[in-house]
């Protein structure tokens, strides 16, 4: 083992190198946040000195974080729940091979990726059906059966075994009602793990919510935090406490939920 | 793909449970992504109501003669050095951080893991604007370490350093799934290659080179497929940390919103110009299409002389 002591000090001072540049910009931007402004313009980079929670009040009332909540909780629970299901039921068909066209629906999925983006299209699709600055509209474009969950329902349905679908229908069970009282529960694993990364990438959307929200009641929080843009003008003390607020939940999701979601992004990284 | 199974559920409920997946993915997907194509042909707004009409190659035109040609050579160099940088330093750092969390040597990997894929989950925003924070360079705390070595800079807010800037935020933001991808890779290689090399007695540089290398390069070529084609699309820390107007960070995808849809660029809604736009986005689409077949020709001509 002594010729590996070298090596071990080398990976640890790696590993302390990346840890401090992945750590120190958090710390550094809660520690901006319990500042007083005064005291952040004289010393930027200096530790706060005492504690002020003044900035997260200013920013609660500035960002109306209140009222924005509601509004992400919303889009984060039916954009995930109705994905996620697009992509179960999606998933099975194609999964069994019961459908003579699975192959072609397989491959409208797949080529989306690799065709020019539809941004704009989308947007002008929405802007016509009236659904531009309502809440259907900025929904809409981010619930879908494609993607990662596909691809990971794809697989994960062919390790169940087929015999539980023939011993439910010889017993006259519905397909729905074998999909929901059967399959899902079994695909549990799997769905938990997608509907947390689907559900990330939900709540963190800023880009939809720019594009097409312009009515303040319907923004989500990410749109909140984003009142607080600018070049170096903002009151970093204020934008500081606003962000904090906007990842404290999402921090303390991540420290439970962490290994369904890191087994998700494998699932679809490797597959991707 | 494979045969028609007998299906034990009627063909209609198979079926009726696709549909609103099929049809999302037409109407809001495919639909749109051609669509791209013919929006490049015309003068048409963002706004409802307002006339617009097919004004042929007008956009290309423009596209190609008729803007500056140094903000059009600027932004294709971003998009090149922003694309390059991205895609080499995220894999190369992301290989290194996948050995070492991967190393028997080491203690406490899963919370080095978790910390490193933390920004995922955060998102753009936030990463933005933590980075704005720690990267001021008026005094802040990056600024004064330089500092001790008699540098300065202004980070994002100085012409010569704003790129640089936005590549580093953006590889801090996506490494995590650069290096959970290799992880997954290289537990997927059997230990039995490396107990067989212990007792030839191989150095830890051979086992690298001759066993973990070649075995987890498909892994790895997977991951700079997924950079490159992320990086050329990827837009959203250039916007939110340079903004729309800053010519010194413009690539293609950034200039695509920038006409768009007018984020960031200061300018009223009425001037959202998505025709012209939609030709950005083509000109995108066909820049990824000839960087993924440089990429693949020049790995197939390396794997060729190995």
């Amino acid at each position: 083992m002594k010729r590996h002591i070298p090596l071990k000090i080398l990976i640890y001072t790696f590993i302390a190198i990346l840890m401090i540049v992945y750590m120190f910009p958090l710390f550094y931007a809660f520690n901006t946040s319990i500042r007083t402004k005064l005291d952040y313009m004289a010393n930027p980079s200096g530790l706060a000195k005492s504690i002020h929670f003044e900035n997260y009040v200013e920013a609660f009332k500035k960002a109306n974080l209140s009222a924005y909540v509601g509004n992400s909780l919303f889009y984060t629970a039916v954009c995930t729940t109705a994905s996620i299901l697009m992509a179960v039921f999606l998933a099975f068909p194609l999964s069994r091979g019961y459908l003579k066209i699975g192959g072609l629906i397989m491959g409208l999925f797949l080529i989306s990726m690799f065709l020019p983006d539809g941004t704009i299209p989308q947007f002008q699709i929405l802007l016509h059906l009236g659904l531009y600055d309502t809440r259907l509209g900025y929904m809409i474009g981010m619930i879908g059966g494609g993607g990662t969950p596909l691809l990971m329902f794809y697989v994960y349905i062919k390790g169940i075994p087929r015999d539980f679908d023939e011993a439910a229908s010889i017993d006259g069970c519905g397909y729905f009602r074998y999909m929901f009282t059967i399959m899902i529960p079994l695909m549990k694993p799997a769905i938990a793990s997608m509907a947390i990364i689907t559900a990330i990438g939900i709540w963190n959307d800023i880009i939809r919510a720019i594009i097409y929200l312009s009515n303040k009641k319907l923004y989500p929080i990410t749109r909140g935090l984003y009142v607080f843009r600018g070049q170096y003008q903002v009151d970093m003390t204020q934008q500081m406490a606003a962000l904090i607020m906007v990842a404290a939940p999402l921090i303390i999701m991540y420290v439970f939920l962490q290994r369904y979601i890191i087994d998700g992004v494998v699932a679809g990284g490797i597959k991707a | 793909m494979q045969q028609t199974a007998k299906a034990s559920f009627p063909k209609w409920a198979l079926l009726a449970g696709i549909l609103p997946a099929l049809f999302l993915q037409v109407a809001l997907g495919l639909i749109p992504s051609v669509m791209t194509f013919i929006l490049s042909f015309t003068d048409i707004s963002g706004v409802k109501g307002v006339p617009w009409k097919f004004i042929g190659l007008a956009n290309y035109r423009e596209f190609f003669f008729q803007q500056s040609t140094r903000d059009l050579l600027a932004v294709l160099k971003n998009t090149v050095v922003f694309c390059i940088g991205v895609t080499f330093f995220q894999n190369l750092i992301a290989l290194f951080i996948a050995l070492a969390l991967n190393s028997k040597l080491i203690k406490g990997k899963g919370f080095f893991r978790s910390v490193i894929f933390l920004p995922v989950v955060l998102g753009v925003l936030v990463t933005s604007y933590i980075w704005m924070n720690t990267l001021n360079p008026m005094e802040g705390p990056i600024a004064k370490l330089i500092g001790l070595f008699g540098l300065q800079s202004g980070f994002f807010a100085s012409a010569s350093s704003a790129l640089a800037c936005c590549i580093f935020t953006q590889i801090w933001w996506a490494m995590g799934y650069s290096m959970v991808i290799n992880l997954a890779g290289l537990q997927s290689i059997p230990s039995e290659l490396y107990e067989a090399g212990e007792i030839d007695g191989t150095s830890s540089w051979q086992k690298f080179k001759y066993i973990t290398f070649p075995l987890l390069w498909p892994t790895i070529n997977v991951n700079i497929m997924l950079a490159i084609i992320g990086s050329l699309q990827s837009y959203q820390i250039i916007l939110f940390t340079t903004g729309g107007r800053n010519m010194a960070t413009q690539t293609l995808a950034a200039r695509v919103v920038f006409f768009a849809f007018n984020i960031n660029s200061g300018s009223g809604a009425g001037a959202m110009r998505q025709g012209y736009g939609a030709t950005w986005a083509m000109i995108l689409f066909v820049f990824i299409l000839i960087a993924t077949l440089i990429y693949q020709r020049a790995v197939k001509r390396r794997e060729e002389m190995l």
